[in-house]
């Protein structure tokens, strides 16, 4: 108990609400500034847009209490029928005609005004149920389970197609393995057989992998596969070290691809420089932390695994995200943890957090 | 079995792993904010940065009594990137309606190939305002309005040949337009702003802008009504005489200013058939008077006939060899070197008076007078009066004429030079000459510009070379009576009288020589008529010339219009027959000479 007693010391629960809420706001800001000459051009209400964005926060904001009063027991308990429910709808958004299909891929489901991205629900169902699976399973009979499962989902994810998060998803899938004492040859094994299929099918085509290794040159594919990636480096460099001002800049006017989603990160770097997007990488840095440190320190195995499954799943994401957009990795098309605009992302990640949270005020931890 | 210390090692090893990660992220932060490549640092001005060009105005060009005649507007150009158009047919509903064009035209245009097409050049600039606004709320997609300048003529086709037109770049292509081009060009100006990619101007101030200057404006010596005027009777002339075309130019005897220079042709057209009269073999058909291409009164050199004696006459007034009252016996031809030389009708031998001689054109009367003078000499006079010598104007297209020099003149020089053969000359040079008669023997350069006006409103005179006496007072009195001759009954011209009023003046009537050919077009001559008004005091002088007329000659074509351009400029100007200007529509005179109703008086001149 030493540890939690040190813990204790410093309000870490406190430390990472405000981080949470931090990183909400710089993200509502900078899809302000990344959107409102676009928004302009419609001639949509600005406001419009903001409320838009600021529902969602709202929606996650009660989605992060709900999950932090129930008790952890009971969200495990009932993880097999949220992870029913999400791949039924991860089957459901293939079928044409029910889901939206945006830019050739069929992600979302339209509901009036608000879209619904079942994907996102999928890696908060299998985070908790993967919990509840490892604590039930030996080292042995979890393997098979597992896998399915995570072959079944990203599968699913990958049809869509969604390559980012089905990189997730696997990435969930081999850290429960990981996380439930698999031995570590074993799990190598794995591991390179998964990433050797997924590469193998990523290149498939020509045009995938020209599409995949664009950022290795972006420059020269500057004006087809590479031309998001080149607005992006254009958006950092024009940035440098205290950035340009909020709203003064190509990837603010539409120059940049899905500014205010995907790539805020760019905009982060442009308006606000290196200094601003240092502080939210660190943010995120810090808030995982947090959830790895937790996760030591806690009792309860369900609880540490949780912790660990959805620790993962925030860096990934994160390194996945912001790989991308500074041009170490390609582009795989997934948001920045609770900066980016998008409302399933953004309630799927408070649902995480409140999940978090409620272990850690369980544990008395930031309780003065 | 869950073992809680494997569980700690694992997460540190995942922490590891982490850190490793989150390092790569933030190394390539800073490589990408701090160190990043040129063309990336300079890609955002590039793409994102529009420049417009802002029309600095050309100057405008003003008539001597300030009547716009060329002045320059701001307007719109409507410009489409077809490309970027995806529902044509609507972008066309909403644009014919704006811009007043047919909906079917504008989808033509909206529908080029590539992705540049000018749906209307010309738009005033609130209907460019408008469609501007649409095209940034995405009503009106791939819709750029451009600003640009449209060159305006007030008086229409009026005085073309002299002021000029401008080119599809703005730039003047011929006439004062083309002359004036430095003084009159303005300076475009350019704003740099950024545009988001939706094309909205993004708000505050430009990245850079430079204001665009205007030119400086002109204000010519034409008298806007008398221009007109002149072209009216000459265009009326020209259609009754058949005539291929023809100039008038009157001028200020005083200062040399052109008050008006009309130029017109009337071209045979297309599929034309000959006529069928006597000695005509030139087509007689014609199209409507119009504006003529080059301005004929400086730009048409051609054999001017009988015009040509006051060389003659004035040169021998002067070395003594005849006097106003003396006489020639004339005989019917003269035969030089093998030619004859005979006057327009034949008749007996017989003793003239040199105002005879003069009054009926004669031309072997004036040969006779001009082998007492010598080749030198003649040519001499012709120099003097300024006629193989540029007039000064500078006129886009002028020429001066050719005369040979002595040493060239043919034995039969000294019989066709004196009448107007054998040489080029240009309406204004005769008409200068002329203004010199007029003018008591002092050439004056003739004038077009009064003076230029700078976009701050500063008016500087224009600067023209001096005078300078050609013709001695007496001789020059002399040469007015002589003249005046020219208009009384049983001479060439008394269609150019003018009821009250003393008229002096000359006609000319030439053969055309063929293009390609030697000899001489039978029937195709020019018709002229050179005067000064009033004679006893010349306030004004003028010149008409009609181009193959029918009939043929000055004094039936020519004097007529001369005639009635007079009329009216000297009631235009109230000018008495003593010479009095009573008007003050004409240029005080410069000083050095006694003013009396705004215009130096000479005495009467006997």
């Amino acid at each position: 108990m030493m540890q939690v007693q040190r813990l204790q010391r410093v309000n870490w629960v406190r430390v990472g609400n405000w981080l949470i809420i931090s990183l909400l706001t710089v993200g509502i800001i900078m899809d302000l500034a990344a959107s409102y000459i676009g928004q302009l051009g419609t001639g949509n209400s600005v406001a419009g847009l903001v409320s838009h964005e600021l529902l969602w926060v709202v929606v996650g904001g009660l989605v992060f209490f709900f999950f932090r009063a129930i008790d952890f027991k009971r969200v495990i308990q009932l993880s097999p029928l949220l992870l029913l429910g999400a791949m039924g709808l991860l089957v459901l958004v293939l079928i044409p005609g029910v889901g939206v299909s945006v830019g050739g891929a069929s992600r979302w489901f339209q509901a009036g005004f608000i879209q619904v991205q079942p994907s996102e629900v999928i890696k908060l169902a299998l985070v908790l149920f993967f919990a509840r699976l490892v604590t039930k399973r030996t080292q042995t009979t979890v393997i098979a389970p597992v896998l399915l499962l995570t072959i079944i989902c990203a599968g699913l994810v990958l049809i869509e197609p969604d390559m980012g998060t089905a990189i997730i998803v696997f990435t969930i899938g081999m850290a429960s393995l990981f996380v439930a004492q698999v031995p570590l040859r074993k799990l190598a094994l794995l591991g390179v057989l998964g990433i050797g299929l997924g590469v193998g099918a990523a290149f498939s085509s020509a045009y995938r992998r020209l599409r995949l290794l664009s950022f290795l040159n972006p420059w020269r594919y500057r004006l087809d596969f590479a031309y998001q990636e080149v607005q992006a480096l254009n958006a950092f460099a024009s940035g440098k070290v205290v950035g340009t001002g909020l709203g003064n800049g190509l990837a603010n006017w539409g120059y940049l691809p899905n500014a205010q989603t995907d790539f805020i990160l760019a905009v982060i770097g442009q308006d606000l420089g290196l200094v601003g997007a240092l502080m939210v990488v660190l943010a995120l840095a810090s808030l995982i932390w947090l959830i790895f440190r937790l996760s030591m320190e806690v009792n309860g195995e369900g609880e540490k695994i949780f912790l660990f499954l959805f620790g993962t799943w925030i860096l990934v994401q994160t390194f996945l995200n912001v790989g991308a957009v500074i041009g170490l990795l390609p582009v795989t098309g997934v948001p920045l943890p609770l900066v980016s605009a998008g409302g399933s992302s953004t309630v799927a990640t408070l649902a995480g957090f409140g999940v978090v949270s409620g272990i850690a005020r369980k544990a008395g931890i930031g309780r003065g | 079995m869950f073992d809680s210390t494997l569980h700690r090692r694992r997460i540190r090893l995942a922490g590891a792993v982490s850190v490793v990660a989150i390092g790569l992220l933030l190394a390539q932060l800073v490589r990408v904010t701090s160190f990043a490549g040129s063309n990336y640092q300079t890609l955002g001005s590039s793409e994102s940065q529009v420049a417009t060009i802002l029309p600095g105005l050309r100057g405008s060009i003003y008539a001597r009594n300030g009547q716009l005649m060329a002045t320059s507007v701001l307007r719109d150009e409507i410009i489409a990137d077809p490309m970027l158009i995806s529902d044509k047919p609507k972008v066309a509903g909403v644009l014919s309606k704006l811009l007043g064009i047919a909906e079917a035209e504008v989808l033509a245009k909206l529908s080029v190939a590539g992705g540049y097409s000018v749906v209307d050049p010309q738009v005033k600039v609130t209907v460019g305002k408008r469609v501007a606004a649409l095209a940034g709320q995405n009503v009106l997609p791939g819709i750029n309005v451009e600003p640009v300048e449209a060159r305006k003529y007030p008086m229409g086709q009026t005085a073309e040949p002299v002021i000029g037109r401008i080119g599809s770049q703005g730039q003047g292509v011929f006439g004062i337009e083309y002359q004036y081009q430095n003084v009159l060009e303005g300076k475009d100006g350019k704003e740099v702003r950024s545009v988001a990619a939706n094309g909205l101007p993004i708000p505050g101030a430009p990245i850079s802008y430079v204001a665009p200057k205007p030119g400086s404006s002109i204000t010519l010596t034409i008298d806007p009504a008398l221009q007109y005027y002149a072209e009216q009777a000459l265009a009326g002339e020209i259609q009754s005489t058949r005539a291929l075309g023809g100039t008038a130019v009157v001028m200020d005897v005083a200062t040399g200013q052109i008050l008006a220079m009309a130029s017109l042709m009337a071209p045979a057209p297309t599929g034309a058939k000959y006529a069928s009269l006597p000695n005509q073999p030139v087509y007689a058909q014609r199209s409507l008077p119009t504006e003529s291409w080059i301005n004929q009164a400086v730009g048409y050199a051609y054999e001017p006939g009988s015009v040509a004696k006051i060389a003659t006459f004035t040169a021998a007034l002067q070395d003594g060899i005849i006097t106003p009252t003396s006489t020639e016996v004339v005989p019917d031809h003269l035969t030089i070197d093998g030619s004859n030389f005979h006057d327009a009708e034949v008749h007996p031998t017989q003793t003239m008076t040199m105002q005879q001689i003069l009054a009926q054109s004669s031309n072997v009367g004036t040969i006779m007078i001009a082998r007492k003078l010598g080749a030198q000499r003649l040519a001499q006079s012709f120099k003097r009066f300024g006629w193989t010598e540029p007039t000064g104007l500078l006129f886009p297209g002028e020429t001066y004429g050719y005369m040979k020099p002595t040493y060239l003149w043919s034995p039969t020089a000294i019989g066709s030079m004196p009448i107007g053969q054998d040489q080029l000359v240009t309406p204004l040079q005769i008409l200068d000459s002329y203004n010199a008669i007029a003018n008591g023997g002092i050439m004056t350069a003739p004038k077009l510009l009064l003076g230029t006006t700078s976009p701050s409103g500063r008016f500087s005179a224009a600067s023209y070379p001096g005078s300078r006496r050609i013709v001695p007072a007496n001789v020059d009195a002399e040469m007015i009576n002589l003249l005046s001759g020219v208009t009384g009954q049983n001479a060439t011209a008394p269609a150019a009288a003018i009821p009250g009023y003393v008229v002096a003046g000359k006609t000319g009537t030439s053969q055309k020589a063929y293009h390609n050919a030697s000899g001489y077009q039978p029937g195709a001559f020019w018709g002229t008529f050179v005067g000064m008004v009033p004679a006893v005091h010349p306030v004004l002088s003028a010149i008409v010339m009609l181009d193959q007329p029918t009939p043929i000659y000055g004094g039936l074509v020519a004097a007529p219009v001369f005639s009635q351009i007079m009329r009216y400029a000297l009631q235009r100007y109230s000018i008495t027959p003593t010479g009095r200007v009573l008007g003050n529509l004409l240029p005080s005179v410069p000083a050095g000479g006694g003013k009396a109703g705004g215009r130096v008086h000479r005495g009467a001149v006997g």
